[in-house]
């Protein structure tokens, strides 16, 4: 997706070949070892998914989707793939099970991970610090 | 999906150059527009950091995690 608080050391993406050495230096300095992929310059598929900066869906084996949120819950994502795959279990031993259908939509602490949030903006620049102090106050 | 008038139009302006109030504005609209919980995922083809495409659909048969992210 697009950079949300660009700056003076990763500016806001103006090729694919910026956007990929992008995504391939997230990786690198954060040890992300699942599959990455990288939209177009246009956003296509991150415009078909909603603009959202920070969500995370869950796809079914048919493709259909059993989960969004918007904001990553590591545990939360762990635990509905766990349910999944027990209410398979069930099923394959003949146990009738019940799907229940949520889509979340809470409140977090603004405050929420201020480390993650102080790593990414000396990573991105200066400017991105100001941009984000102007929106949302500093104390945020 | 928000409406037509507050998404960019362009490359440029969905590649903002500065992150603003406006930048945070109709997110909740979003989320409940946007594809929905029971539909159907939209099908793309996007490309791995090794140069080689990757299609959705081709995972069929396996539970799929989408989490979007970016560098800053």
């Amino acid at each position: 997706m697009r950079e949300p608080h660009p700056g003076e050391h990763y500016g806001p993406h103006r090729s694919f070949a910026q956007k990929l050495q992008y995504a391939r230096d997230c990786c690198a300095q954060d040890g992300i070892r699942t599959r990455v992929v990288v939209d177009d310059l246009d956003g296509t598929m991150h415009r078909a998914y909603g603009l959202l900066p920070n969500m995370v869906y869950i796809l079914d084996r048919e493709g259909r989707v059993v989960y969004k949120a918007m904001w990553t819950d590591h545990t939360e994502v762990a635990a509905v793939l766990a349910n999944l795959l027990w209410a398979e279990e069930q099923q394959a031993q003949g146990i009738r099970v019940k799907p229940s259908y949520v889509e979340r939509y809470v409140y977090l602490p603004a405050t929420y991970d201020p480390a993650l949030r102080e790593r990414v903006f000396a990573r991105a620049g200066p400017q991105a610090r100001c941009d984000y102090e102007r929106v949302f106050g500093s104390a945020s | 999906m928000a409406s037509e008038a507050s998404l960019p139009t362009t490359a440029e302006e969905y590649n903002y150059s500065a992150f603003t109030r406006s930048t945070t504005q109709g997110m909740s609209t979003w989320f409940r527009n946007t594809v929905r919980v029971g539909e159907l995922a939209p099908d793309f083809t996007l490309t791995a950091l090794d140069g080689t495409p990757v299609r959705l659909s081709d995972l069929r048969g396996k539970y799929v995690v989408l989490e979007f992210g970016a560098i800053t």
